[in-house]
């Protein structure tokens, strides 16, 4: 019996670590894989919170449903740009997040 | 016990593979820690006796992945500057300081494991899960091998 605060502290440590992945990283196709663990994360999340929910009914797996439809459209529609801008000469230029620090 | 234990080895390849992603120069190899991270949340889903959910997890992510190992063999990758593997667990060690007894702290210590998905969803090809999911991992498996060969012996002009 897997007590609900292991599987959070897991959700929150990968929450974590897509977080400072994408914060450091300066290659955009790296940073879409740490987009992909914070997603990670929030499946491992529902599946938790519908386990153990006291009173359980299928709107977790609702949930769950729509993390991955997101997860996937993001994937394909941005790389699908990536792609598209590369092969155009357009400069995919990641160095321009960092205006936004104060 | 068995189950925290599995769990613990799971959780422990998960988070390994996830950082270890930042620290790799090719992003084929990036991808497959990643795939190995996806893998190893499924096989948590089946600790926790969601077995319907672990192999939708692995249908989802098979597309996914294909996804990006598409783009990982059609281009070249190369890092302009590196990162620093301490750099990168220091941030993420304070995020997780930060948010851990904020989020994790508050929630209830005593819930008790209620219900299996599968039973609202699966009556009929339960006692299968498990055949459904080797044959699953055993082709997903083929695939990855074989792109791995394909990128390895053939130049692909992409």
């Amino acid at each position: 019996m897997i007590p609900l605060f292991y599987i959070l502290s897991i959700c929150v440590a990968l929450v974590s670590i897509g977080i400072a992945g994408v914060a450091i990283e300066k290659n955009f196709i790296t940073i879409m894989l740490a987009i992909e663990l914070i997603f990670l994360a929030s499946t491992i999340a529902f599946v938790g919170f519908f386990t153990y929910s006291a009173t359980p009914n299928a709107s977790g797996f609702i949930g769950l449903i729509t993390v991955w439809a997101v997860a996937a459209v993001e994937i394909i529609s941005l790389i699908a740009i990536y792609i598209y801008m590369k092969a155009n000469g357009f400069e995919f230029d990641i160095e321009l997040l960092s205006k936004l620090k104060w | 016990m068995i189950e925290v234990i599995s769990f613990a080895i799971v959780s422990f390849i998960i988070l390994l593979s996830s950082i270890m992603i930042f620290y790799q120069k090719s992003i084929m190899r990036a991808v497959v820690l990643l795939t190995l991270s996806f893998g190893s949340s499924s096989l948590i889903f089946f600790i926790l006796n969601q077995n319907f959910i672990a192999l939708l997890q692995l249908f989802i992510f098979v597309g996914g992945m294909s996804t990006y190992l598409i783009v990982a063999v059609s281009s070249e990758y190369k890092k302009i500057k590196e990162i620093d593997f301490v750099k990168i667990c220091i941030v993420a060690a304070v995020i997780f300081s930060a948010v851990f007894l904020s989020i994790v702290g508050v929630t209830s210590n005593n819930a008790v494991q209620s219900t299996s998905m599968s039973s609202y969803f699966a009556y009929t090809f339960e006692n299968y899960f498990p055949l459904i999911y080797a044959t699953i991992v055993m082709l997903f498996l083929t695939s990855m091998g074989s792109v791995l060969i394909i990128r390895k012996y053939v130049k692909l002009m992409i």
